[in-house]
């Protein structure tokens, strides 16, 4: 399972891939730190990590999109699939590596925070639990991209439907406001993984909420592992 | 050491393979032989453990490939078509990443990839990246790939696809060599390379087992029909239809001009039958010269042809 792991994660890093995901969420961090601390004059980075969430539909397609497609159009499955490793292994490894480059974003990010912390005054807890939110979100994403990838052999569309889903799930969650009071609002809200992020920019860490989004992960890695297993058998 | 027991795969309501069925023993050299989509690749597929039958089981030394794939495959080194290999490595970081997936000790992965690679002689390319090689060296790496571990099975499919002439005899004695203390099966549609390799031939068609026998015996198992070479003076193709006349003559082929004012026909005949004495009264009533009439051996190509010809008409 380590030299799967070593060789995505250096895959990201010879490619462009790595660069481009860590870029771009600094890029657009560092945008809503200016005009939301900085010109905004405000110490709260928790409400601008909040406002970052709709970043995930554009970077989580890049770290996610090869991960299963490109191993099957270049045929390189076969060496994984018939080496002796289990798929639940190549499952496990391809997601920590995608996860250890979000991880890396997540940690040059703490810069904003650090340059709030050393001219003005911010609660380490507050800025702390929604960061755990944050993780957990791209966590979840990230197993959303990598079963999306096991569907198709093309790099493009694992792209364009992982970022479809995205975007979908983000209006869903705008439009819950417009819903009256009813079932649907209920079970939607109940599915809202945008939604549950509130909990933890509000600075409630709490265990519900963090086993709802670890469920999701769950879930997504035992589906990636059937979208592997059932191409074997179709 | 292999062991397929009536292996169907469906490729959702289209047939890959029906009841497929042989046995493998250790150091034997199988050759798979088809026509393309006869179903060598599928079976290569499912003996690996790639993709899965839909019926049937693939039993590697012992052990079933679905029930304990990781024992199983453990013993096989496969070699696709296409040598699944990662263009954005160099040979050496490759063969180390194969090792490592192979579950190799570290301390004995340098020593053993410098074996292998002196084996196949890819030692001058070893620091390259792989998107750089030509596709004789991918399909070397590829081949070296399948060698880590040192496993005691080879799945080869067309290991001399793409390699120039002198590669291909290189290989060839290579598999040879390896032959001799692995089991392998090998896939081509190269009848030579099969006749020069393999001591045991599979023909598969149209998904199914048409033939599967030594060379030998094979070969033999075709003898109730004979062939005949002929060279005959002053004609030319059009004289088909003239030595089709003879009794006992099942078919003729034009084969070409090889000598000047000549023309070379292969002719086969029913066994028991005075053929060969009727096709020189034929050719002796037209006042035309037998140069050269001589028996030709029954080949893997006559076995092939037949065998997939009557399967063909058989459907």
């Amino acid at each position: 399972m380590s030299a799967i792991f070593k060789r995505e994660l250096r895959g990201y890093f010879l490619s462009s891939i790595a660069y481009s995901f860590i870029g771009t969420f600094i890029l657009i961090a560092a945008i809503f730190f200016s005009l939301t601390n900085i010109i905004g004059l405000s110490s709260n980075f928790s409400t601008t990590l909040g406002s970052l969430s709709f970043i995930f539909m554009i970077i989580v397609p890049i770290l996610t999109m090869r991960l299963f497609s490109q191993e099957k159009k270049d045929k390189t499955d076969q060496l994984l699939l018939t080496s002796g490793v289990s798929i639940k292994e190549i499952v496990l490894a391809k997601y920590f590596s995608a996860s250890t480059v979000y991880l890396i974003a997540l940690a040059v990010s703490l810069i904003f925070p650090s340059i709030i912390n050393m001219f003005g005054t911010s609660v380490f807890g507050e800025i702390l639990c929604a960061y755990i939110g944050f993780l957990l979100l791209g966590l979840v994403m990230i197993t959303i991209g990598m079963f999306i990838s096991t569907l198709t052999e093309s790099q493009v569309v694992a792209a364009i439907l992982t970022g479809g889903i995205m975007l979908l799930m983000w209006v869903a969650d705008a439009a819950l406001s417009l819903l009256p009071y009813n079932l649907i609002k209920d079970l939607l809200s109940w599915l809202s993984l945008f939604d549950r992020l509130e909990h933890f920019i509000l600075g409630n860490l709490s265990l519900t909420h963090v086993i709802y989004y670890l469920s999701f992960i769950v879930i997504f890695l035992y589906a990636t592992y059937i979208g592997v297993e059932k191409r074997r058998w179709s | 050491m292999i062991k397929l027991v009536n292996v169907t795969k469906y490729y959702g309501r289209n047939l890959g393979i029906e009841n497929v069925s042989f046995e493998a023993k250790e150091n034997e050299i199988i050759g798979l032989l088809g026509r393309n989509g006869a179903g060598k690749t599928t079976t290569m597929n499912i003996i690996t453990g790639y993709i899965s039958s839909t019926e049937g089981s693939v039993v590697i030394d012992g052990y079933d490939i679905l029930k304990n794939p990781q024992e199983a495959k453990a013993k096989i080194g496969y070699l696709p078509e296409k040598p699944p290999i990662y263009m954005d490595m160099t040979v050496d970081e490759y063969l180390i990443f194969c090792s490592e997936l192979k579950g190799i000790d570290k301390e004995l992965i340098e020593k053993h990839i410098n074996e292998i690679c002196n084996l196949v002689g890819i030692n001058e390319i070893r620091k390259r990246l792989c998107k750089n090689l030509s596709k004789g060296y991918k399909q070397r790496v590829g081949l070296v790939q399948a060698l880590v571990g040192n496993p005691d099975i080879l799945i080869l499919d067309e290991p001399t696809i793409g390699l120039d002439p002198n590669q291909i005899i290189q290989i060839r004695e290579l598999i040879k060599a390896i032959g001799k203390k692995h089991t392998i099966i090998i896939s081509s549609h190269i009848l030579a390379e099969i006749e020069q390799v393999c001591e045991r031939v599979i023909i598969l068609d149209n998904g199914k087992i048409v033939a599967s026998d030594t060379l030998e015996k094979l070969t033999k198992s075709y003898d109730n029909q004979k062939c005949l070479e002929l060279r005959i003076k002053d004609v030319d193709e059009s004289y088909i239809s003239h030595l089709q006349k003879a009794e006992g003559v099942l078919s003729v082929n034009a084969v070409g001009t090889f000598e000047k004012d000549s023309f070379d026909f292969i002719i086969s005949y029913e066994k028991h039958c005075s053929a060969r004495e009727n096709i020189f009264n034929i050719v002796a009533k037209d006042n035309k010269t037998i140069v050269i009439m001589r028996p030709k051996e029954a080949t893997l190509e006559d076995v092939f042809l037949n065998v997939t010809k009557s399967n063909r008409s058989d459907g």
